[in-house]
């Protein structure tokens, strides 16, 4: 009885949003009444045959994937050293001055940091306007409005997110462990590879799959930061709707691209469990 | 096995167990728990780590529900009451202080619940905090404490509620050695003087030697006996209990009457009925070495090798059945290792002859 | 861990630039806000307030701010709601869990789909004031981030304060509110702190939920910078970073930046 009650908040909760999702995906199996916003039935698949034997979206999945791959590779190499750096630091100050700024850029928005790098990046930005002070370039580098620009934005945006991330799994490796590894024999390096890093990987995976998730579903930087220029999923979505009002074929691009994604997630949590077996058996075994 | 039902009990008992058991999935956590236990007094539930002692305790706080079985308290029967209608108080393992409350706040927690009067919660606070010395901590918060003003805090917060069964679950483990012996003893004055009805926790047979009027030793999810402190460490019921009060020569064979013959290690002249599988115990303090031809020794064996313990000497004599520990005081001069001794026994009212 | 001289170099480096890298675009902007000319030049020429002038005065920007803090009101006290329940029944329910775990859809479901899934519901359900749909939508946005806050809390909490408070004769519920509830206050704290700033900094699900009338500060930003070269967005952002900040010397104050971590 009790505990009925206190499902409830979260049971509303889930019927509305399922209520969303499922209402969305099931206007996939609409047609769009031309010219207009609005939809009719009969339900058919017609939109699912139209996704899979267009090729207009194909480049645009495969541009966001392999942009989305590239921004979370780079801020597992720019933020795992600082993650290891927090954990591992011996002074108090520093780790909470770090963690101070990570939470803090974390808390400050996307709209702000967004339009930061709009103002550095841009033709007569910061970066441009130094440069060609100093006498370094004659022309502005062309940073905005392609997916460079874009890059380093979302990898400033989610790098909290997977520091934040990955140094509660370092601090969860006790150091005692280190210690022996080292009583052992075995050089700082070889310490760092063999026992830290194997111990973090199940946080490190927790943070790169959020990394991604977040590279993946990223809209307002590419609108922002892109120009309508660089095209991934999350735009092509909002086009559907905005430009070409088919809202129908939008649920099944989403559909789609959710069904990618999760996949993508999957075969990441996978691969991080073939790594652990890896090393369990230290390399020694078969 | 003795369920340790108190002799002469027609009055009500302080607190009275039967049939409890309690199971997790198909593990028993205990079983078939019996006792009575006269009011005023201080049982210690003995065992080792797992062995159904801390889900005994929390079964009669209210916080396992137990599958069968009956608990009285004073002849009521509570249980099927939850926690909070339980006339048990308990000082958690960790004490389990409110940490976000100050000591005197700990303290009148239970008495504010019951709806007391501010005047009359001040006051029982007052004294309360008085019987445990720690009068002048009462604004304190509980993280400025040491571990053993967090043991009273919660011992000042039990007694104020005036229960009539105190619960301890191992209550000086935190502590160390010196203070433990301390509290041990105060509490133990405590108690005598409210005259509670009290069950205390413990994985320590010398705590429980000291603390308490019975123990009650369990392994397994069983109570193996019920019994005086001394009538635990002198007769042991079981084989588990010898053990588990340090009777390391359990030396398996039968009796013929006047003799304890074990098996390839010698005769014991202690009275024993010819039962088939039956053991004889015997403390390494029970034997002394004597000379091989010595008409007293029961034993011949070779010194395997000698440790120092402090005042005593513990040697190990291998004999060709298995092999005798045998303490003596060091000043006997112990024997080299390799020499052959006899090993006689002390007193025959030392052995105890265990059952199968 | 000792290191040599060319390793601490490296690493001071490292520091430095993934410092510099992290600060860079709030600095920077900060620093635009107070340029008095409204496109960007090197040197500044003069310093003035003007843009936090044109920033309060515009009616664009303060219906805005009125409308993204009514959200935020609405939203953080009704998330909390929701989440602590569910946060008690992830830790103490009997298999349960999942609940939580399908409320957590938003997070790894691209914003874009799950605006124009509540734009859909929303016009099914003949709900048209966009005020009541973004607040709606939000709450339930924000939800997996209060409750990962809460879940951590319930994973460091110690149980026995409250089986005590049992003990000595507390109902449940007056045990939960006398003890467990205090001892949640941190987490509470943080994800108010995490609900707050995701309905305030939305976009991807605001921009399909807003109309003409009522749309937040992102949007409203967002549409400004699109029709506009000059630092009014500026001098907002450095109104919201000063935001942040406040909110995490409250967190460091309250709970500590590295308990913050230790549970995360």
């Amino acid at each position: 009885m009790k505990r009925n009650l206190t499902a409830l908040p979260a049971m509303l909760a889930l019927a509305v949003l399922a209520g969303a999702y499922g209402s969305f995906f099931a206007t996939g199996l609409l047609r769009q009444v031309p010219g207009t916003a609005s939809v009719a039935g009969p339900a058919s698949a017609e939109n699912y045959l139209k996704f899979f034997s267009g090729a207009g979206q194909l480049p645009v999945f495969a541009d966001t994937f392999i942009f989305s791959i590239i921004v979370t590779l780079a801020t597992v190499i720019i933020g795992y050293p600082l993650a290891y750096f927090i954990a591992r630091t011996e002074s108090r100050f520093l780790r909470v001055a770090f963690l101070a700024v990570l939470v803090a850029t974390f808390l400050s928005g996307s709209v702000t940091r967004a339009y930061g790098w709009m103002v550095i990046l841009g033709n007569r930005g910061l970066l441009n306007s130094m440069l060609m002070n100093m006498g370094l370039i004659e022309a502005p580098l062309r940073i905005l409005y392609r997916q460079l620009g874009v890059g380093i934005a979302l990898v400033h945006f989610i790098l909290p997110f997977f520091v934040l991330t990955v140094v509660g799994g370092i601090r969860n490796v006790p150091r005692a462990l280190e210690e022996a590894s080292r009583d052992l024999g075995c050089g700082p390096v070889r310490t760092f590879a063999k026992v830290t890093l194997p111990l973090s990987l199940p946080a490190i995976a927790e943070g790169m799959a959020l990394s991604l998730a977040l590279a993946l579903s990223a809209f307002l930087f590419p609108l922002m930061l892109g120009g309508g220029r660089v095209r991934l999923v999350a735009n092509y979505i909002y086009d559907q709707i905005f430009v070409a009002f088919d809202i129908p074929f939008a649920a099944v691009v989403s559909a789609g691209f959710l069904v990618c994604s999760c996949g993508a997630l999957m075969l990441m949590m996978a691969l991080q469990k073939a790594l652990l077996r890896r090393f369990a058996t230290g390399g020694i075994g078969a | 096995m003795n369920h340790g039902i108190e002799p002469g009990g027609d009055a009500v008992a302080g607190l009275e167990v039967s049939g409890l058991t309690k199971h997790y999935g198909a593990h028993a956590a205990i079983q078939d728990i019996g006792f009575r236990l006269e009011r005023g007094a201080l049982l210690t539930l003995l065992g080792p780590s797992g062995c159904g002692k801390t889900t005994l305790l929390r079964s009669i706080g209210g916080f396992v529900a137990t599958d069968s079985g009956t608990i009285r308290v004073e002849g009521q029967e509570i249980s099927a009451l939850p926690p909070e209608r339980r006339p048990t108080a308990t000082v958690f393992q960790g004490y389990a202080l409110f940490p976000h409350m100050s000591v005197a706040a700990n303290v009148a927690y239970g008495l504010k619940i019951q709806g007391m009067l501010k005047s009359e919660i001040a006051e029982r606070v007052r004294d309360a905090l008085a019987a445990v010395q720690l009068s002048a901590m009462a604004e304190r918060m509980p993280s400025q404490l040491s571990g053993g003003q967090q043991q009273r805090v919660a011992l000042a917060r039990c007694l104020v509620v005036r229960p009539r069964i105190l619960l301890l679950d191992e209550p000086f483990s935190a502590l160390d050695r010196n203070l433990r012996e301390e509290m041990q003893v105060e509490l133990r004055k405590l108690q005598q003087r409210m005259g509670i009805t009290t069950v205390v926790v413990t994985h320590d047979q010398q705590e429980a030697y000291i603390l308490s009027d019975w123990v009650a030793v369990m392994n397994a999810g069983r109570l193996h006996q019920f019994d005086r402190p001394a009538g635990v460490y002198d007769r042991p019921a079981t084989r588990f209990v010898a053990g588990f009060t340090g009777m390391t020569n359990i030396l398996a064979g039968h009796g013929d009457g006047t003799h304890f013959i074990a098996e390839g290690i010698g005769r014991f002249p202690v009275a024993a009925p010819a039962l088939p599988g039956s053991a004889l115990g015997l403390r390494p303090g029970a034997l002394r070495l004597v000379d091989p031809a010595d008409p007293a020794a029961c034993a011949v064996g070779e010194v395997a090798f000698v440790a120092m313990t402090g005042a005593e000497a513990l040697c190990e004599i291998t004999c060709p059945g298995g092999a005798l520990q045998v303490a003596m005081p060091r000043r006997d001069g112990p024997p080299a290792p390799g020499a052959l001794v006899g090993v006689a026994m002390v007193n025959p009212d030392e052995a105890v002859v265990l059952a199968a | 861990m000792r290191r040599g001289p060319l390793g601490r170099i490296l690493w001071a480096l490292y520091l430095v630039l993934v410092m510099g890298f992290l600060l860079a675009p709030v600095a920077f902007v900060v620093f635009y806000s107070f340029n008095d000319a409204s496109m960007f030049r090197l040197p500044v020429r003069a310093y003035s307030l003007r843009w936090y002038r044109e920033f309060f005065a515009s009616d664009q920007f303060q219906p805005a701010l009125r409308a993204t803090l009514m959200i935020a009101a609405v939203v953080v006290p009704f998330t909390l709601l929701v989440a602590l329940p569910t946060a008690h029944l992830m830790a103490r329910g009997k298999g349960q869990a999942w609940l939580g775990a399908a409320l957590t859809a938003p997070v790894v479901v691209p914003g874009v789909v799950t605006g124009i899934a509540f734009l859909g519901l929303f016009t099914m359900l003949g709900i048209g004031d966009a005020l009541t749909r973004l607040v709606i939508a939000l709450s339930i946005f924000c939800l997996p981030f209060s409750l990962r806050a809460l879940n951590a809390s319930y994973a460091g909490l110690d149980r026995r304060p409250e089986e005590a408070a049992r003990d000595l004769g507390a109902t449940p519920l007056r045990a939960y509110l006398h003890v467990t509830l205090p001892q949640l206050k941190a987490g509470l704290l943080a994800g108010a702190i995490f609900a707050f700033v995701e309905a305030t900094d939305n976009f991807s699900i605001a921009v399909f939920l807003a109309d003409t009338r009522t749309k937040t500060l992102p949007i409203a930003a967002y549409e400004h910078i699109r029709d506009f070269d000059d630092p009014t967005v500026a001098a907002m952002a450095t109104v919201l970073t000063l935001v942040a900040l406040v909110l995490v010397l409250v967190l460091e104050k309250v709970i500590g930046l590295e308990k913050l971590i230790r549970h995360g």
